[in-house]
């Protein structure tokens, strides 16, 4: 090894570095987790789609902000505070969640600053609402500096008469929180920019681009809390130094009002910012190319390569590479391949390694590949890619454009199975694993845990024909005991959430049978029966229609499902309801994505649950939903309606090892029972289109890698 | 508000069935458990020119530092005048007369790159001429980078590939592009053929060094 020890030298030795341009001064995060300077705003935007995650805390409030650039000039802020002694010196903690938006109505220009307008908890219960406009100019190459008008709790240090009140002079008077807020959750529209205004501003100066000092001025003067005892103000002046040595973190500490030292910690993630690049997966097999003489060769010798041969070759070769052959149609020419990829989350990419792997198993004669990739055991497309194309544009500049441009996919066959050989039988997987859940940021506990033991199967009678089902057994969990639940108008279904967690452990998680299917072409179907979830069972059934090529898909699902013991047992409750959906998508081409779901929900309430998110090439989706049923807002509880924020990474994004593994976040109240929707698994869209190739940005990159 | 934690190291002690087979958590903990397993440095032979130069499947040598790989890499595959060639762990390298013009299993890779105008330069001993380079960015995007480059002739140097050394003429390779500027070298022997070089991969991975025989 000495020998290459010394190559290794060698190469460390010569080379000149790689110049690249000096990055600019990045916007710098408050201790609200949005940019800003100390506790005041700056009119700044981060980088387009940077999530980040703060945790800030001073004596008297610890708070935890999401932040989402969600178009290059509009952010959003979730926040969870925890507030000790909130109405007084020993007087109990108040876990209270926030929302912000910031949008920059212009950005910085050589003489002008840059303009934001801000709303801070807009639509909690109020307890840090503010409204801001704001404005940030770069002086030099190390200066910024911010002023602003802000009123509600930034208008409350200093203020004056609302200069707004010259349009009207009802601007002038602030309606009381509690007479606005209820039980919180809709937006405060009759108190934005009301009131008592103030100004505040500050400055930033770059001490080394890893090194921050911020100085500011803060108008808000912590009123209810110096009224209650709590918060000692002593000034209006906070300083602060922030070190961020790289795009990835910031370390915050400040003085603060004279009286408190705080810290703030920052993650930032960016979706286009994958720590692996293009991902660590092992080299794909080179094409092998057809000697010139062999190609026109129209078929080959079965006595010497018999098809059975070829198929028993194919199956193990792929299957090493979590490629599931189900079923083998092959020609003198041609052949055609259903398979289930567990392997890459990228469709296209498992085409390319398949493909070049069948360069190394098949006769020369056979030009045509015809791929047939399955979710939930159905095909979802057909993409046919010629082997001459392989050979000719492998490693070529444009090679990803070129072969996705050759590449023909179309609406997958339907019943067209006669030729098909199958090679895959029924297959039984069992499994026992750790299970974990947290339940985040509720308005009793920031964090509730319980981890325990899972036992699953799952048995695939047919690809498309699965029994499965779990049993979980709980080993910690710190829930709050002997769990009571709220009195409602409304039926008591997620409500009963915390009598299934305590008298349901050890019992049936969910055990299933389920059939997907596709009955004609462009449409998809389910009908899954059983214990569908841990609160319901029943029937429930779902047909979809959606073209290969299409943005747009609609859906319609019926279920009737009786509610189930609080034992989790075989037994139900007398409680059945039939609920369903019509089901509206449409993936809009500037990558943001909207659905619609119309019908009834499972306390029997009618109404529509509309979501949006905003999702990215290599599988990362961050959105938002909110459901309005004619539940009234005052029965629904608090936050008056179910509305929440989800989260989506790919696994393969944060590891850099193949994977077709999301992981999913939600932040929403489940325990409320309006707007409830049944929580069936192997739902329709999300599965069949998570093997979308029709389109490059299906990330036709990965062909291939 | 729920959250199912993936519970990626435990699972990987604790888990098992088929059912958990090839999930995430396992290929995490093989992966970490081959990280600490790397074969003894004693244990592999020392080679010399002669006997890899002989070897009946053609071989290169090729190092990657910012990755600490130096390996032997093996042909498996040719197409026109590209050859591939694969090391002991799965990291591919294609070279077109000397000149790597994809990588795969590093990252950051080459996904594809040009070589006409340097390969003309090269016989030459001299040119400007441009190039292209494409690299698959964290959005599963081909970037396509443009780069205005030159090519001069160093001088006679020394080679050392194992146990021997010889003469080679050295040529280096400057390129730019609008955010980008990188340099590699090339040593090439009498018959105008690449026998070492040091060529620029990515911002990130940097360079790679190849000998061939």
């Amino acid at each position: 090894m000495t020998v290459l020890r010394g190559l290794l030298a060698l190469a460390a030795s010569v080379f000149g570095p790689t110049t690249v341009m000096a990055q600019d001064w990045r916007p710098e995060y408050s201790m609200y987790g949005t940019i800003g300077i100390i506790e005041m705003p700056s009119a700044l935007s981060a980088q387009d789609a940077d999530l980040s995650s703060q945790i800030s805390a001073f004596e008297d409030q610890t708070r935890v902000s999401i932040t989402f650039q969600i178009l290059p000039r509009l952010s959003g802020t979730f926040r969870y505070s925890i507030i000790p002694e909130y109405k007084g010196v020993d007087t109990g903690t108040l876990y209270d969640r926030s929302f912000d938006f910031q949008y920059q109505l212009r950005n910085e220009s050589e003489w002008l600053p840059a303009v934001a307008v801000g709303l801070r908890d807009f639509m909690g219960t109020g307890v840090l609402t503010s409204e801001y406009v704001v404005g940030t100019k770069t002086i030099g190459t190390n200066l910024r500096a911010t002023a602003g008008i802000g009123w509600g709790r930034m208008g409350s240090y200093n203020g004056f008469t609302n200069p707004l009140g010259a349009i009207a002079s009802a601007m002038e008077t602030r309606p009381p929180r509690s007479s606005i807020f209820g039980k919180g959750g809709v937006p405060a529209y009759d108190l934005y920019f009301r009131g008592d205004a103030a100004v505040f501003g500050g400055v930033e100066w770059q001490i080394n681009p890893s090194l921050t000092f911020a100085a500011e001025y803060s108008s808000d003067a912590y009123d209810r809390e110096v009224a209650n005892g709590t918060f000692d103000h002593r000034s209006p002046l906070n300083f602060g130094l922030k070190y961020h040595p790289n795009e990835n973190y910031e370390l915050g500490i400040y003085a603060l009002y004279g009286s408190e030292i705080g810290v703030t910690a920052t993650s930032v993630l960016n979706p286009n910012r994958r720590p692996a690049v293009g991902g660590y997966d092992t080299a794909p097999m080179p094409v092998v190319v057809r000697p010139e003489d062999l190609r026109a060769a129209r078929t080959w010798d079965r006595s010497v390569l018999s098809d059975e041969t070829i198929q028993t070759a194919l199956v193990e070769a792929l299957g090493q590479d979590g490629i599931v052959i189900q079923g083998i149609e092959l020609t003198d020419t041609s052949i055609r391949l259903r398979y289930e990829n567990t392997q890459y989350r990228s469709e296209a990419q498992a085409v390319g390694r398949i493909s070049r792997v069948l360069t190394y198993a098949l006769p020369p004669s056979v030009e045509t590949f015809i791929f047939e990739p399955t979710r939930l055991g159905v095909p979802t497309s057909t993409t046919t890619i010629k082997r001459s194309d392989l050979e000719s544009l492998e490693n070529q500049v444009g090679s990803a454009e070129a072969i996705y441009a050759r590449a023909d996919v179309s609406e997958a066959t339907v019943g067209d199975d006669a030729d098909l050989v199958s090679t895959q039988t029924s297959s039984f997987k069992w499994g026992i694993m750790p299970y974990g859940e947290l339940t985040l940021f509720d308005s009793r506990n920031p964090a509730t845990v319980e981890v325990g033991i899972e036992a699953a199967m799952r048995y695939e009678i047919r690809p498309n024909i699965v029994v499965a089902g779990s049993v979980r057994k709980s080993v910690y969990d710190n829930r709050i005991d002997n769990p009571s639940i709220s009195a409602s108008t409304i039926e008591p279904v997620r409500r009963y959430a915390p009598y299934y967690a305590d008298q349901g452990d050890g019992g049936i998680d969910y055990l299933t049978f389920a059939w997907y299917g596709r009955p004609a072409s462009e449409l998809f179907s389910r009908v899954s029966f059983g214990y569908l979830e841990p609160m319901f069972g029943g029937i429930s059934t779902e047909l979809l229609w959606r073209p290969v090529d299409s943005d747009l898909a609609f859906g319609v699902e019926l279920n009737y499902t009786a509610q189930r013991d609080f034992d989790q047992g075989l037994g139900f409750q007398d409680y059945n309801v039939i609920t369903g959906h019509l089901s509206a998508y449409w993936a809009m081409q500037n990558d943001f994505h909207l659905q619609v779901d119309a019908g009834r929900y499972l306390a029997g309430d009618w109404g529509a649950t509309v979501s949006v998110d905003r999702e990215f090439q290599n599988g990362w989706r961050i959105g938002a939903y909110a459901t309005f049923t004619d539940v009234p807002f005052e029965d629904f509880g608090e936050g008056s309606f179910d509305k929440g924020i989800r989260l989506t990474i790919p696994m393969d994004w944060a590891t850099g090892m193949p994977s077709t593994q999301l992981v999913d976040t939600r932040l929403s109240s489940l325990t409320r029972d309006g707007g409830a929707r049944l929580d069936v698994d192997g739902r329709l869209y999300d599965a069949i289109r998570s093997g979308d190739i029709s389109d490059f940005g299906d990330s036709w990159g990965r062909f291939w890698r | 508000m729920k959250n199912p934690l993936i519970f990626v190291a435990f699972s990987a002690l604790v888990a098992c069935g088929p059912l958990v087979e090839g999930n995430t958590a396992s290929k995490v903990s093989a992966a970490v458990k081959s990280r600490f397993t790397q074969p003894d440095a004693e244990a592999i032979p020392t080679y010399t020119f002669a006997d890899l130069a002989a070897s009946e499947t053609p071989v290169i040598l090729a190092a990657v530092p910012s990755l600490e790989v130096a390996d032997v890499f093996q042909r498996i595959g040719s197409n026109g005048n590209q050859e591939t060639w694969i090391s002991s762990i799965g990291m591919t390298i294609t070279l077109d007369g000397g000149i790597i013009v994809a990588t795969r299993g590093f990252g950051e890779d080459i996904y594809a790159a040009d070589t006409r105008g340097l390969l003309a330069a090269l016989r030459r001993g001299t040119g400007t001429y441009s190039r292209r380079i494409e690299q698959l960015d964290s959005s599963d995007d081909v970037i396509r980078m443009e780069f205005s480059c030159e090519l001069e002739t160093v001088g006679q140097d020394h080679v050392t590939i194992l146990d021997r050394s010889f003469g080679a003429t050295k040529l280096q390779e400057t390129c730019r592009s609008e955010d980008v500027a990188f340099a590699n070298y090339y040593w090439v022997n009498g018959s105008r053929d690449v026998v070492q070089s040091q060529q620029w991969l990515g911002k990130s991975v940097g360079h790679a060094t190849t000998q061939q025989f």
